[in-house]
């Protein structure tokens, strides 16, 4: 088990497309990472130089103590899980899971012992003499587990690891996967695109966009206080709604003016452009003293919850609200929404979050 | 009429009716083959049975008149040296020519399928010599080990190897592995494009993880391309033996058959006897043999591959 450290690493394709720009990470002995974005973000290209599959271009990646920078994948003691899963399919599911350990030189019996003990531990002991071919997606996934398991590496690495699986299976194999993990505790970086997986399964969430590192934190932190716009809008589903603000000084808060609303605050920040953001959970519809008047354009009913899509009376935003699923509007319904000054997030011209102090507003507006 | 006996009249005619209705369902389908079936039995099917039945005569080329001998041409090759001597210069010549093929194949299609600089180029470039006519290929060897003026000589000379030259293909003893190395110049390139094809299937994925797993470059050469090129190779080495077997052109530009018949094959004999010497009866019979010696090659060679249950 290893700490991986990641300096200023970037990753430059034919000296012109940058993949990834200066990432600066260390993911913690034993720790669930979890790195996630948008597709071409980067994150399978830093877990591909992790794993040694692509160089690095620029910067240094060390695995506990060595710099692995020019270290063959064969010689980096990890395990991979890729999406495709990558069995090779000419050999059973014994033969795929003991592979790395005869190429190791282990003996015969440590070899059994240990492919039986993953076998067991993945519920798969039956499958061990069945080819890939037979199996089905989820089995075939677990086959990829146990590969990695039984090499006893310093890092897992997991590409994307349940995106071709259904969505029951998906929340299965997450759980399972968090459990072997903790078991295990082997450090784990795990690459998805579904923030939901990020949300659910990481210690700390790692987030990219364009090849830049945007936040490194547990998800909580990620979803209370997204250091930036894209953060903010990247996590958390439905994603916050975004308005452009002017702030300006008024009655000792702010005013915030919008084509579709306006409202005084009492809030302590320079006066000038903003963007707000207010998550749909956050948004109250009804409220007394609500300050955005919209119209329901529809209703989506998912069990637990309504989502409302809206539009501002004025201006034509679009706005989404997520309600308790009692309030069932109907198309057409004037609601006004209303928020916790608490759950506002503010983000400055460059997209980054500017700090909300309250205040005590002298006159009510 | 018993009772099983009336079963059985049932049985069979309920199957038959079942292929009847069966052809009427499908009638424009077996229409549209008719016409390739008709072609096939004309020029594979008639030959065939054309090249049987005068194998069971005695019938010289330039008369009308055929006698009837049974078996008595089979007897005969059974009973000569010759046919046992061409049974190990066919075998010799096969087996060194596929194998080369194979193996070289193998290995320019592993280095193209690599990142190499100019890749398209040689891709294009290998594929030459196959698209050359083989009497012109033959010519070309038949210089290149030319013992005076052939290049072969000359650079071995150079090189200091040989202190003068040597006649290849006037040697008894080497002669055939002169017409070889030619064979296997002509049969690579196709045997390379087919592996590479099969090489290109094989999911990059696998590769990654072999390496994770601490695999070296020969373990996965052994481990996954082997195995994952496995029906490929099988269909390429069937294709080029059942090819190196017929293979005509080549050794008789390059030798005739000779020196003193060392490199003549079963194909070659069988011009010689069939069309040179007018003994179509007995060329028949040596082509009899020949087919079924190459029939009884594919199905076992198909049979062992394919042990495992596993489809081509």
């Amino acid at each position: 088990m290893s700490q991986v450290r990641l300096s200023n690493v970037s990753k430059e394709y034919d000296g012109d497309i940058l993949a990834v720009e200066g990432l600066d990470l260390t993911v913690d002995d034993g720790e669930f990472v979890v790195v996630v974005g948008p597709s071409g973000c980067g994150k399978s290209t830093t877990l591909r130089m992790v794993a040694g599959l692509e160089t690095v271009t620029g910067g240094e990646i060390a695995i506990g103590e060595n710099v692995v920078n020019d270290v063959r994948p064969q010689d980096r003691n990890i395990a991979m899980v890729f999406q495709s899963y990558a069995l090779y399919p000419h050999m059973t599911v014994r033969e795929n899971m003991s592979f790395g350990l005869r190429l190791a030189g282990e003996g015969d019996g440590e070899v059994r012992d240990r492919v039986e003990d993953a076998a067991e531990m993945l519920e798969i002991s039956e499958l061990l003499d069945d080819l890939p071919k037979q199996l089905s997606g989820g089995q075939q996934q677990r086959v990829a587990l146990g590969r990695a398991i039984v090499r006893d590496p310093d890092v897992f690495l997991m590409d994307e690891p349940l995106s071709n699986l259904d969505a029951k299976l998906r929340t299965q194999m997450r759980t399972e996967i968090q459990r072997i993990q903790e078991d295990l505790g082997v450090t784990t970086v795990y690459v998805t695109h579904d923030q939901t997986e990020a949300m659910t399964m990481a210690d700390r969430i790692v987030i990219l966009n364009d090849g830049k590192l945007q936040q490194v934190d547990p998800p909580e932190r990620c979803y209370d206080e997204p250091n930036n716009e894209f953060v903010a809008g990247f996590i958390g589903s439905p994603s916050m709604n975004f308005f452009e603000v002017t702030a300006t000084d008024h009655d000792g808060g702010v005013r915030f003016e919008s084509p579709s609303f306006e409202f005084t605050l009492g809030v302590d920040i320079p006066s000038g452009e903003y963007t707000l953001g207010v998550r749909p959970e956050d948004l109250t519809p009804n409220r007394e003293g609500g300050y955005v008047e919209t119209v329901v354009d529809v209703v989506e009913p998912v069990g637990s919850d309504n989502f409302l899509y809206l539009q501002t009376a004025r201006g034509s935003s679009e706005v989404v609200a997520r309600v308790e699923s009692e309030f069932r509007p109907t198309v057409g319904d004037e609601i006004t929404l209303g928020f916790d000054v608490d759950d506002m997030h503010l983000f400055g011209s460059d997209g980054a979050r500017v700090p909300v102090s309250q205040t005590q507003l002298t006159d009510s507006a | 009429m018993s009772l099983a006996e009336e079963r059985t009249q049932t049985g069979d005619d309920s199957r038959l009716a079942q292929s009847a209705a069966h052809v009427k369902r499908n009638r424009r389908a077996y229409l549209l083959i008719a016409p390739a079936a008709v072609f096939l039995v004309a020029v594979v099917g008639y030959p065939i049975l054309e090249t049987f039945r005068l194998s069971l005569y005695r019938s010289p080329a330039d008369s009308t008149i055929e006698t009837f001998v049974g078996l008595q041409h089979y007897v005969d090759i059974f009973n000569s040296d010759i046919f046992y001597r061409l049974l190990w210069q066919t075998g010799r010549w096969v087996a060194v020519g596929v194998a080369g093929k194979t193996l070289l194949g193998l290995l320019i299609a592993v280095h193209l399928k690599g990142d190499i600089r100019g890749r398209k180029f040689f891709r294009t470039a290998f594929l030459i010599p196959w698209g050359i006519p083989y009497a012109i290929s033959a010519v070309v060897f038949r210089w290149i080990e030319h013992p005076q003026f052939g290049y072969l000589n000359a650079i071995l000379l150079k090189l200091g190897v040989i202190e003068q030259g040597i006649g290849i293909l006037g040697n008894p003893d080497i002669a055939w592995l002169g017409v070889v190395v030619a064979d296997i110049w002509i049969g690579t390139p196709f045997m390379a494009i087919i592996f590479l094809a099969g090489l290109q299937s094989i999911p990059q994925d696998l590769y990654e993880a072999a390496a994770i797993d601490g695999a070296e470059r020969w373990h996965q050469f052994r481990y996954i391309t082997l195995p994952q090129l496995k029906s490929v190779i099988l269909m390429a080495t069937l294709l080029s033996t059942i090819w190196t077997f017929v293979s005509f052109d080549v050794i008789w530009t390059m030798t005739g058959g000779g020196p003193i018949s060392t490199t003549a094959t079963l194909v070659i004999h069988i011009y010689q006897v069939g069309l040179q010497n007018g003994n179509l009866g007995l060329g028949a019979a040596y082509s009899v043999i020949g087919f079924l010696l190459l029939l009884l090659f594919a199905v076992v060679y198909l049979r062992v591959y394919t042990r495992g249950g596993e489809e081509l």
